[in-house]
């Protein structure tokens, strides 16, 4: 187990060098000049060149790289030229909008999903080819597509709940649910799909396995060989897809925080991109790929503890 | 010692199963037409677009649909149905380009590393874990701040992150496929790695590689209409779907039909090509498995249970006129036909036969785990005095392990590969004897060195992959005499196992049987089995009985001439250097053997 | 014997890499077969008797050791030596399922490979095709035909069909029988044996189960472990075991005569408890 830890941590290193890299490199090749954009069109071409200099935008992009991995791992991410705001901050502060509507529509998902694939596994038949049919709606309706008719009925015509904005849960803990409440159905309908999916057919192998018919034949009731025997059968993959799901759903909130309004990482970066905005680019980045890497390894961990076989190692 | 006809006469080869091959369902069908109205509306959206994409209308803005604009009008009065098949055409072209990528890059990586495995597939799976552990939608945000509006850019560096996901399914697949004898085959004539991957493992991984490109696909139209949604694609006035649906949304307070056709348009498309994708992966897989657990409620039986009362004769069980049938389409397929036999207090009964005469399916209807697509038509299962077919599912649990136990014939699948040896023993014995915690536990030990297994106190430690397959069927054993039942059902219990291994663990069976004084039923094809544990043998052949009598008599005088070959076919008593007595033919249950001409010997061991 | 052996094994040993440590599935074997002769190759799971079989066929790597065929050196060939080789050396593998290719039509399992190698044109070898189909039961009707449409019988005919393609001089025979119906099998032994007769191929016939292999093999070897335990002509070995092993192995086979087996029994009874041997150590 500590071994699958530090073998998992060693993988992240590479990860993230080769991440911020590639991302120095690209941003490197947006045209404009950062200098210019902060002291506007009509600084002379001396001052643009002074401060250019001071910033190191004059240096290669490597060289660059090298000092912004100086101060990040003293926890320094830089400071926005654009806003003048300090990236660590803007993103510990903007992490949270996003981590919450995903995190909850995993969950939600999760509970709805294996509830579902577990009912369409036993029942079969209809039962399950509807399944089939709305996971794959819930598959290819897009998110954004979504948000937008919940926008419309929702908050438009019901006024059930606010279609922008956000509020923080120690500001005030309703409002706080009920702006999340329209994000998180938007996202975790693809999540239910993708979920019950995977319950489905990992439910189905489950009971088509020999020590199913063993264990009835031998006086186990139907109910603990579904329930205990079964999803503890298919926890494996569920949990794999519930971790996919999760880093799927993490980098797809761009649209909806774009539509809600929605103050997360993924309006940062739509922001951040639009206005040349490197430093900040380059800390989201980071940012999401430490978040991938953290949700891998919790997979890892739960892959490790569920396999007997990698366990009695 | 005659043959019964010529050893090789010729069989004709006759297709014992009917192709699998389903229609496609209406769903795939209408999917199907629609991607084709689709691709060919945007394909020649030059020619047949009623509008340009760009013609405004001042006079008609936002109106809804009408015969002049199909689908409405936006804001500017520009015709919504020409301007979606303009549209079209980049979002089109850009998931195609992605979807190639994808396919192409995501198959030819998979199939190279799980076929050669290695280092390739060691450089090749550290790529892919990297590339997967990446933040996919921020990266082709960075693309697309560079190359702002190249979409065909971003959905080509989108199929290139993606394609890890096909790469590890079509590894895992070529991976099985290379274990498979046909590509040692391949291998033992010397063919080249290039010619094996193509002409064998690519076929076989066809339709994995169909059906991901098919979902991913979905997943590509979603992605690019997202992009362009936020601004990031096809900048306006040029239309793209994503584009008109983020005009929708910048007017949704002025007028919100523009919504529907837009998303509408985008959510069909993609939902066709996983609706494709989906049908294809029925084909491929076969649809269900079939499962193992018996989950309905009703009682088994559907039909009568037959004239005949149960007999008093003193059986344990008594077995009348058992008919069941699998249920194949709207019919019911007979695997076994009028099936009657009796097991005395203490007997050992075999029920031998090939494979597909039923004797596994008799087993299984008198523990009531026929499964779900099964049916018992007719006849009763009378167990010391109660009819169990006539009981609900729920009533079997007090007979099941309690009364009748089971013996499987795979000990090493037969036990749940996730709990230790020790909790399900445990859980058994709560069920059938409901002892609990301390007692419990000291029982499974008792159990296991019951069934003569060392160091039982370490072995309830154990996961059932931690065992040898002679251990396992200890251990199965050892589970089903938990409730100490009267009577156990061996279902070919040694034929998984090494001959040593079965001598010792048939002679354990016949030491408890002894002991406890339970009865037995052991199913199995081997005349070596049957001599060593039985003492009376019922023969069957499709799903007939065609003879009973002792296990003496058996051998000494078969009457039935199926019994007959099926004993001189037995290569055991044959002469060293000798042709072997072959049995072919059909055999009716009277007795008389018919004309081979129509079936081929084989297909009797067909199932 | 030794001059005319078609095949000579000498000293092999093949050891698997795992992931922890290594493991020797094959320990110093050595035997030869003649022409036209058949040796078998008896032993439990994890004998390493299929392990021999894959090492001769190039699908094993022997650690030491050296095979010879026809007097050449074939332990470690590349591929077009192997290509070569194909013609005099083939395979019935046990499994009828897995070893037909499930998405070729019959007519390509059985000449693509000879095609591919340029060993035969693509007419002469349909001919070759259909006339074998024929030989081995199955009529040319099935050379359009996919595996699924039959049944493990006549897949194992297909497969020695096509191990028969090139007209080979030795075939490697992996447990052909052991998936096979006790009626099945017969036949198929049969066919075994007629092809011998008429072709003169030789066979090495690996197998877990005594009776078949007295069926076609004059001559055995029996394995444990890696090692050969013993080795001589069928009666021999079968009448009077030397080895303890063999002994216990002849001793577990059930007999089909419920009076004879009663006696065997006890006769197992008595060695297992006896305690010089243990049972399913």
């Amino acid at each position: 187990m500590t071994r699958l830890i530090l073998n998992r941590v060693a993988f992240a290193i590479p990860v993230l060098f080769l991440m911020s890299i590639i991302t120095y490199f690209l941003v490197s090749l947006i045209p404009g000049n950062a200098a210019l954009v902060i002291l506007g069109q009509d600084a002379t071409p001396e001052r643009v060149a002074a401060l250019s200099a001071q910033l190191k935008l004059d240096q290669p992009f490597y060289v660059q790289w090298w000092y912004w991995l100086m101060d990040a791992f003293k926890g320094d991410l830089g400071v926005s030229l654009y806003t003048g705001l300090n990236v660590s901050d803007v993103l510990s502060q903007r992490v949270w909008p996003t981590f919450f509507v995903a995190g909850f529509a995993t969950l939600a998902a999760a509970v709805v999903g294996i509830s579902l694939g577990t009912w369409a596994a036993v029942k079969r038949g209809v039962v399950a080819k509807v399944l089939d049919m709305v996971s794959m709606l819930g598959i290819s309706l897009p998110n954004f597509w979504i948000a937008l008719l919940l926008v419309v009925f929702v908050s438009g015509q019901l006024k059930l709940l606010p279609a922008l904005g956000y509020e923080t849960p120690q500001n005030d803990f309703g409002e706080w649910v009920r702006h999340l409440i329209l994000p998180v159905a938007a996202l975790g309908l693809a999540g239910i799909a993708i979920i019950a999916k995977q319950t489905r057919d990992s439910m189905s192998e489950a009971l088509s396995r020999d020590f199913m018919r063993f264990m009835q034949a031998n006086g186990i009731s139907k109910a603990s060989l579904i329930f205990k025997h079964g999803l503890r059968y298919a926890a494996l993959p569920v949990v794999a897809a519930t971790v996919a799901c999760f880093v799927n759903l993490f980098g797809g909130t761009v649209a909806l925080e774009h539509i809600f309004a929605l103050p997360g990482l993924g309006s940062l970066v739509v922001t951040a991109t639009t206005q040349h905005d490197l430093v900040t680019i380059q800390g989201a980045v980071l940012g999401y790929t430490v978040v991938v890497l953290l949700a891998t390894l919790i997979g890892d961990i739960a892959y490790a503890l569920l396999n007997p076989k990698v366990r009695t190692r | 010692m005659t043959a019964i006809i010529a050893p090789d006469a010729t069989a004709t080869a006759v297709a014992v199963k009917p192709g699998r091959r389903k229609r496609a369902s209406v769903f795939t069908v209408i999917a199907g037409v629609w991607l084709a109205v689709v691709v060919i509306a945007c394909a020649f959206a030059s020619l047949i677009a009623p509008y340009g994409p760009l013609d405004q209308d001042l006079t008609q803005v936002f109106a809804g649909p009408s015969s002049a604009h199909w689908l409405g009008t936006d804001s500017l009065g520009r015709d919504l149905l020409s301007r979606l098949m303009h549209g079209g055409q980049s979002t089109l072209a850009a998931v195609a380009l992605a979807i190639g990528v994808y396919v192409i890059l995501g198959s030819t990586l998979g199939l190279v590393s799980g076929y050669l495995s290695g280092t390739t597939d060691r450089i090749i799976s550290g790529a892919n874990a990297i590339v997967m552990a990446t933040p996919h939608i921020i990266i082709l945000f960075v693309v697309l701040s560079i190359y702002r509006g190249n979409v065909f850019l971003a959905m080509l560096v989108l199929g290139l992150l993606s394609c890890p996901v096909m790469a590890i399914m079509v590894r895992s697949a070529a991976m099985a496929a290379r274990n498979e004898l046909f590509v040692d085959a391949a291998r033992v004539s010397g063919l080249s790695p290039f010619y094996i991957i193509t002409r064998h493992i690519l076929p076989r991984t066809m339709g994995l590689i169909v059906v991901q490109g098919a979902v991913f696909g979905a997943t590509a139209i979603v992605v690019e209409s997202a992009l362009s949604f936020l601004g990031f694609g096809t900048q306006p006035p040029a239309p793209s779907w994503g584009n008109m649906v983020a005009e929708a949304a910048a007017n949704i307070s002025l007028n919100s039909w523009m919504l529907y056709p837009t998303g509408g348009v985008i959510a069909l498309s993609a939902l066709a090509l996983g609706l494709i994708g989906d049908s294809v992966r029925n084909s491929v897989t076969g649809g269900w498995t079939e499962p193992k657990l018996t989950l309905r409620s009703r009682k088994l039986r559907t039909g009568s249970a037959g004239s005949t009362p149960a007999p008093t004769d003193g059986s344990l069980l008594s077995v009348t006129g058992l008919n069941v049938g699998y249920r194949v389409g709207g019919d019911i397929k007979p695997v076994v036909k009028d099936v009657t036999f009796h097991v005395g207090r203490g007997e050992t009964i075999g029920l031998v036969g090939e494979s597909g005469s039923g004797k596994s399916t008799v087993a299984f209807g008198v523990l009531g785990v026929v499964g779900d697509s099964a049916v018992v038509t007719a006849g009763s299962v009378v167990f010391d005095g109660q009819d169990l077919l006539g009981l609900a599912p729920r009533q079997l649990d007090a007979y099941r392990g309690k009364r009748i136990a089971y013996v499987a014939q795979e000990p090493m699948v037969a036990l749940d590969p996730n709990f230790q040896i020790g909790k399900q023993l445990v859980e058994i014995i709560t069920a059938n004897t409901g002892l609990k915690g301390e007692p419990a536990k000291a029982k499974a030990v008792e159990l296991l060195r019951l069934v003569e297994i060392r160091n039982p106190e370490e072995a309830v430690k154990r996961f059932p992959h931690q065992l040898s397959g002679g251990m396992a069927q200890r251990v199965s054993i050892a589970i089903a005499l938990a409730g100490e039942p009267e009577l156990l059902v061996a279902d070919e219990p040694t034929t998984a196992l090494d001959v040593t291994v079965q001598a010792g663990i048939l002679g354990l069976l016949m030491k408890l049987r002894d002991q406890t004084g339970m009865s037995v039923i052991i199913i199995t094809h081997d005349w070596g089995v049957v001599a060593d544990v039985c003492d009376r043998v019922v023969v069957m052949y499709k799903g007939q009985i065609v003879e009973q009598n002792t296990a003496e008599n058996i051998y000494r005088r078969p009457q039935h001439p199926y019994t007959q070959a099926l004993l001189r076919s037995n290569p055991h008593g044959a002469k060293a250097g000798e042709d072997l007595p072959v049995l072919t033919g059909e055999f009716s249950v009277e007795g008389i053997a018919e004309a081979a001409e129509e079936t081929s010997p084989d297909a009797l061991a067909e199932r | 014997m030794s001059d005319k052996a078609l095949l000579r094994v000498e000293n092999l040993d093949v050891t698997y890499k795992l992931t922890r440590g290594t493991y020797k599935a094959v320990e110093n074997i050595s035997f030869s077969v003649d022409p036209g002769e058949a040796l078998g190759i008896v032993g439990e799971s994890g004998s390493g008797k299929s392990t021999i079989g894959r090492a001769i066929l190039g699908l094993a790597e022997p650690t030491a050791g050296r095979i010879l065929f026809d007097g050449k050196d074939i332990t470690r060939l590349n591929r077009k030596e192997r290509q070569h080789l194909s013609s005099d050396v083939q395979v019935v593998f046990q499994d009828p399922r897995s070893s037909l290719n499930e998405a070729k039509k019959i007519r390509d399992i059985l000449t693509e490979p000879l095609i591919a190698n340029r060993q035969m044109s693509k007419k002469a070898s349909l001919d070759r095709a259909e006339e074998l189909l024929e030989h081995v039961g199955l009529g040319a009707q099935a050379m359009d035909k996919l595996p699924g449409s039959f049944s493990g019988g006549q897949r194992q005919r297909i497969a020695i069909a096509r191990a028969l393609m090139p007209s080979p001089r030795l075939i490697i025979c992996d447990e052909p029988v052991s998936a096979l119906d006790l009626s099945v099998q017969a036949q198929i032994m049969n066919l075994f044996r007629r092809e011998q007769r008429e072709t003169g191929v030789s066979y090495v016939f690996i197998a877990h189960d005594l009776a078949v292999v007295r069926v076609l093999c004059p001559r055995v070897l029996v394995m444990s472990a890696g090692r050969a335990v013993e080795s001589g002509t069928t009666d021999e070995v079968y009448n009077s075991p030397k080895e303890d092993y063999t002994k216990r192995l002849l001793a577990a086979e059930p007999h089909p005569d419920p009076a004879i087996q009663r006696e065997r029994r006890k006769a197992w009874n008595t060695l297992t408890q006896s305690g010089a041997i243990m049972a399913g150590a």
